[in-house]
């Protein structure tokens, strides 16, 4: 598939209530505050309140494209409280994301291991976003990585705290998914836990918080 | 009031109850065997139960006289069909459905209305990384206006007919209804303005190069279209709503494309007019390509880049033959590289010569696609058609332009591009063999097998995704196929929310697991694991060829495989593709036993040593040091504790001939109860749901090893549980389910007996890996090389200087 070169990004914040309506050009002007790409017509204020459709139905094109998934397996070790994570995924497909989030071209084969590493981190950090049952982010360490099956899949292992365990704890599981729209996540927790699916950025609760007394 | 108000409430409590499950009074058992007509449609003329054709089979036709002109300055199409449509149904039909599937792009489509947003949760603004690309997007959607603009639709004489526009589709009313077997002809003009594929993709668009300003087009869905009309579904005019793709008609096609003068096209079918549209050095190039022992350029590299820079003289027109297709598409630019090889084995049924294999690309695409793109072409249709039939057509051929990548008839529209300095990585290697595979395997499935795509992507996307790895593995050993194995699929089997195969494309969230993974690696597993290939194959080419030319759907599909491999496969086709069940077998139990031989000789001797060799308990160990009072009041023993439990009393010996007696009556020989055989009871449970049959490693204490291949109907009775019984002469040492990996069992650890502890992935990388003693020894004796090296180094150093003097 054709490489996607590093997009720019722009960030949308929830407006104050005063101003979410249609055709307030001040506060569109502001938000419009980009290089120009169409010549400005009154018509186009309106549009960006309206209906703020993700336009990636229309550039991703399911048709003939591999299956993007990933797999990953989640264990969490009570004697060390660590949570311990093996993410397995495509190498091409991850250095897609990782040159897209890093600005320039990270490749297993030409990117030295301590910098490609580091790249690979913060990208984790940047998207695989776990919140503890009561709200805070343990950070993530890297332990290592390989590559299997003929190359074919590359395995990353990492792990963080997880005081108290995954009951209650929350994951937003979005590897990949600014490269790829269609990326599907999956996730199993314990050798004999149900797979959870994540198809979009929304968080999903990885196990039940235990009921209250 | 109130009394109409309860007994409503009452009305439709009973009727919630009745109709929403069976009236049982105790849970019904599953039955994962249960036949699955229950769900097929109901066989009939049209469509048998075996799965084939009827003897009445009947589908339309509709035959396309098309001339178009591509305005190169305005990215514009304009057209006009003169459409024959032939009604061989039995029904009389009043009107005509035609789909105008650029209409999309319209302002109120419901793509764009419908195509849902992310939520924000707590904790996540979905918008917060809101793709530029998607904002431009956005905004082009307010000032580019692409529907089709119709701007006449009449009869064969001219005189308007009646038409109503119902979104992305178009209703023509006729005079009069179309009686049965008989035809009709009208016309449709329309223009609209061709799509930037870059920013607004849908299978087909133009690209803008900006160095040297010239565009690519890659065009499609461009004319209004003859919706199907059926059997099955009657008019098939679900919307198109961007996923599920097209449902078409076959027809003969004659297309005059006018372009302008310096473009080189290429379209499905077979050019007419090549005297009048391509140079004389370009129609000897094809000429010997079509007997080439590897691709030639028809435009060279060179000539394209050349022609980058020319201004056209005027236009110039294409003319372009198709017979028995189901569609028409096209693509056009000055950039493109042209080359070409005939594929031997492949016969052309006109021109007589072998099928004519092309691809057309960009400089923009080299050196990659010089190199692999007629040669991926040629290798499908050598894997396909050995799988399948013949392939029946004149050309198939790739486009290299902005499409990532979509098929039509002889013609298919691939994106992977080297990088800007020519280089490219292993992936892009591969994705581009992969996709060229991929879309000209389309012309089997379903441009050839014609199923219903707006209804049933996995009938195309699946079938196509399956034969696809088996022509991926035989291009290079280690082929990096990406969907092949049920291994890989696991997480998604196994995950929260996935439908059945068998759900609409619109349905359907995770549509390439779906719709292309799941059913290629079930049709996989059928061939490797429960048919294997011999009875496999031949299933599956009978349903080709059944389908050439025609329409199935799924439970022809079904029972076809059934019907030609003589295997139930009902099982099957319900777990993987109308249930969101995974696959995990379990080993629960392994008991031994051994026979008795009901001889008290035998059997009484075997029982004293066995209670002998029990474990002493502390107590009785501890006891059997402690004084005993008939040792010291030798009269109070008796027969009793001297008594041998052994001891085979005349009784014993009356049962045991009785029962020889008995067994000799009954004609049973006696020796068969001192038969030397060890026994297993093997107790297995289905935890996924999936029934799957149990492969199963036996290893046994003298060091060999069987397997036994038991097949899935081991759980027809008790979906849930099963056991096997093993008689053998050997010691069973250990066990193990699924030893090959082949069923993707989700859970490794429950497939062994003695259980072993199966340690994480995490675990296993993070404990030292073993060493390998070859790369110890190797390492150690290169180590003493160099010791030796360089001692000897240094006493030649000390003789040297001696030397030189």
């Amino acid at each position: 598939m054709p490489r996607k070169k590093p997009s720019h990004r722009l960030k949308l914040v929830p407006a104050p209530r005063a101003v979410i309506l249609p055709g307030n050009p001040a506060v569109v002007k502001k938000l419009l505050n980009l290089p120009r790409l169409f010549p400005r017509s009154s018509a186009l204020y309106p549009a960006v309140f309206l209906g703020l459709v993700l336009a990636s139905t229309f550039t991703s094109a399911v048709h003939a494209h591999p299956i993007r998934t990933s797999y990953a397996e989640a264990d969490f070790r009570p004697e060390t409280q660590k949570l311990e994570i093996a993410l397995r995924v495509y190498p091409d497909d991850l250095e897609t994301a990782l040159t897209a989030h890093a600005g320039h071209p990270i490749t297993l084969a030409q990117t030295p291991p301590p910098a490609f590493d580091l790249a690979l981190l913060a990208y984790l950090r940047a998207t695989f976003l776990l919140r503890t049952a009561d709200g805070t982010t343990p950070a993530l360490h890297l332990l290592g990585r390989e590559l299997k099956d003929n190359a074919q899949h590359l395995w990353i292992y990492f792990y963080c705290t997880l005081p108290g365990g995954p009951a209650g704890a929350r994951l937003a599981h979005r590897f990949l998914r600014d490269a790829f729209p269609d990326q599907l996540n999956a996730l199993r927790l314990g050798q004999k836990g149900q797979t959870l699916l994540f198809l979009n950025d929304a968080e999903k609760e990885l196990a039940p918080a235990p009921a209250k007394p | 009031m109130r009394f109409t108000l309860s007994a409503t409430a009452l009305a439709l409590t009973l009727a919630s109850t009745l109709f929403a499950q069976p009236y049982t009074t105790k849970p019904l058992p599953t039955d994962k065997f249960r036949q699955l007509e229950e769900l097929l449609p109901t066989p009939n003329a049209q469509r048998t139960a075996s799965g084939a054709p009827g003897h009445a089979y009947w589908q339309q036709r509709a035959d396309y006289v098309i001339d178009a002109t591509l305005d190169d300055a305005k990215q514009s199409l304009t057209g006009a069909a003169t459409i024959t449509y032939h009604n061989a149904s039995p029904d009389a039909l009043a009107y005509l459905w035609l789909q105008l599937d650029p209409n999309i792009f319209a302002h109120d489509s419901d793509n764009r209305v419908t195509s849902g947003s992310p939520r924000a949760t707590p904790g996540a603004n979905p918008l917060e990384k809101f793709p530029y690309a998607s904002l431009e997007a956005l905004l082009l959607q307010e000032s580019y206006d692409s529907d089709l603009k119709i701007s006449a639709v009449t009869d064969a004489a001219g005189t308007a007919l009646p038409h109503t526009v119902v979104k992305t589709m178009m209703r023509i009313d006729l005079p009069a209804p179309l009686a049965p077997g008989a035809k009709t002809t009208f016309k449709v003009s329309w223009s609209y303005l061709i799509n930037n594929a870059k920013l607004l993709s849908l299978r087909c668009g133009y690209e803008y190069f900006e160095k040297d300003k010239n565009y690519l087009y890659e065009i499609a869905q461009w004319f209004p279209r003859m919706a199907a009309y059926n059997d099955t579904m009657g008019w098939q005019h679900k919307q198109y709503l961007g996923r599920g793709e097209f449902t078409l008609e076959f027809g003969d096609y004659l297309v005059r494309l006018t372009v302008p003068s310096d473009h080189i096209v290429s379209a499905t079918g077979v050019l007419q007019n090549p005297e009048q549209v391509l140079t004389a050095t370009q129609r000897a190039r094809l000429k010997t390509a079509a007997t080439a022992p590897k691709p030639v350029f028809i435009v060279t590299p060179a000539e394209a880049k050349a022609a980058e820079t020319g201004k056209p003289t005027g236009t110039k027109t294409w003319i372009f033959k198709a017979d028995n297709v189901r569609d028409f598409a096209f693509a056009s630019s000055r950039k493109f590289i042209w080359d070409a090889m005939g594929a031997p084995h492949h016969a052309s049924p006109d021109p007589k010569q072998p099928v004519m294999a092309m691809s057309f690309y960009p400089n923009e695409a080299e050196p990659l696609w010089s190199k692999y793109s007629t040669h991926a072409i040629i290798h499908t249709l050598d894997i396909y058609s050995k799988h399948t039939f013949a392939y029946p057509y004149a050309v198939a051929q790739s486009i290299n332009g902005p499409i990532g990548g979509m098929e039509y008839p002889m013609i298919c529209f691939n994106g992977p591009r080297p990088t800007e300095d020519g280089t490219y990585s292993r992936a892009t290697k591969y994705a581009l063999i992969s996709v060229i595979i991929h879309e000209v395997g389309h012309n089997y499935f379903p441009m050839i097998v014609n199923s219903d795509e707006r209804q049933w992507t996995w009938m195309d996307e699946g079938l196509n995704s399956f034969v696809q790895t088996l022509a991926e593995q035989q291009w290079e050993k280690d082929y990096p196929s990406r969907r092949a194995e049920a291994r890989d699929l696991v997480g998604y089997m196994t995950g929260d929310g996935q439908v059945p195969i068998m759900t609409n494309s619109e349905s359907i969230a995770q549509l390439g697991p779906n719709a292309y993974g799941k059913p290629a690696v079930a049709l996989n597993l059928l061939r490797e694991t429960i048919l294997g290939r011999e009875l496999f194959d031949h299933a599956f080419k009978t349903y080709a060829q059944r389908w050439v030319f025609k329409r199935p759907y799924p439970a022809d599909f079904f029972r076809t495989m059934e019907d030609a491999s003589g295997v139930d496969l009902d099982w099957f086709w319900r777990g993987w593709f109308y249930t969101n069940d995974h696959v995990d077998l379990s080993l629960d139990a392994v008991r031994a036993y051994t026979l008795d031989t009901r001889d008290p000789a035998i059997e009484k001797p075997r029982a004293k040593q066995e209670k002998a060799d029990r474990p002493h308990t502390p107590a009785q160990t501890r006891n059997a040091t402690l004084p005993k009072r008939i040792d010291a009041y030798p009269e109070l023993r008796d027969f009793y504790n001297d008594y041998d439990e052994a001891t085979i009393l005349p009784s014993d010996k009356k049962k045991y001939e009785e029962l020889l007696k008995t067994l000799a009556k009954d004609k049973i020989r006696a020796d068969v109860l001192k038969t030397k055989r060890n026994f297993y009871l093997i107790e297995f449970s289905n935890v996924g749901g999936l029934v799957m049959p149990i492969i199963l490693k036996i290893d046994y204490t003298d060091g060999s090893s069987e397997e036994l291949r038991i097949p899935a109907e081991i759980w027809r009775v008790d979906n849930a549980k099963a056991a096997k019984l093993i008689m053998t002469q050997k010691e069973i040492k250990a066990l193990q389910i699924d030893p090959h990996d082949e069923i993707g069992d989700a859970d490794v650890e429950n497939n062994f007996w003695p259980r072993r502890a199966i340690k994480s992935r995490f675990q296993l990388f993070k404990e030292p890996i073993d060493a390998s003693p070859m790369k110890e020894l190797k390492d150690e004796a290169e180590k003493n090389e160099k010791a030796a090296a360089k001692k000897s180094d240094a006493k030649a150093d000390e003789k040297k200087p001696e030397a030189t003097k």
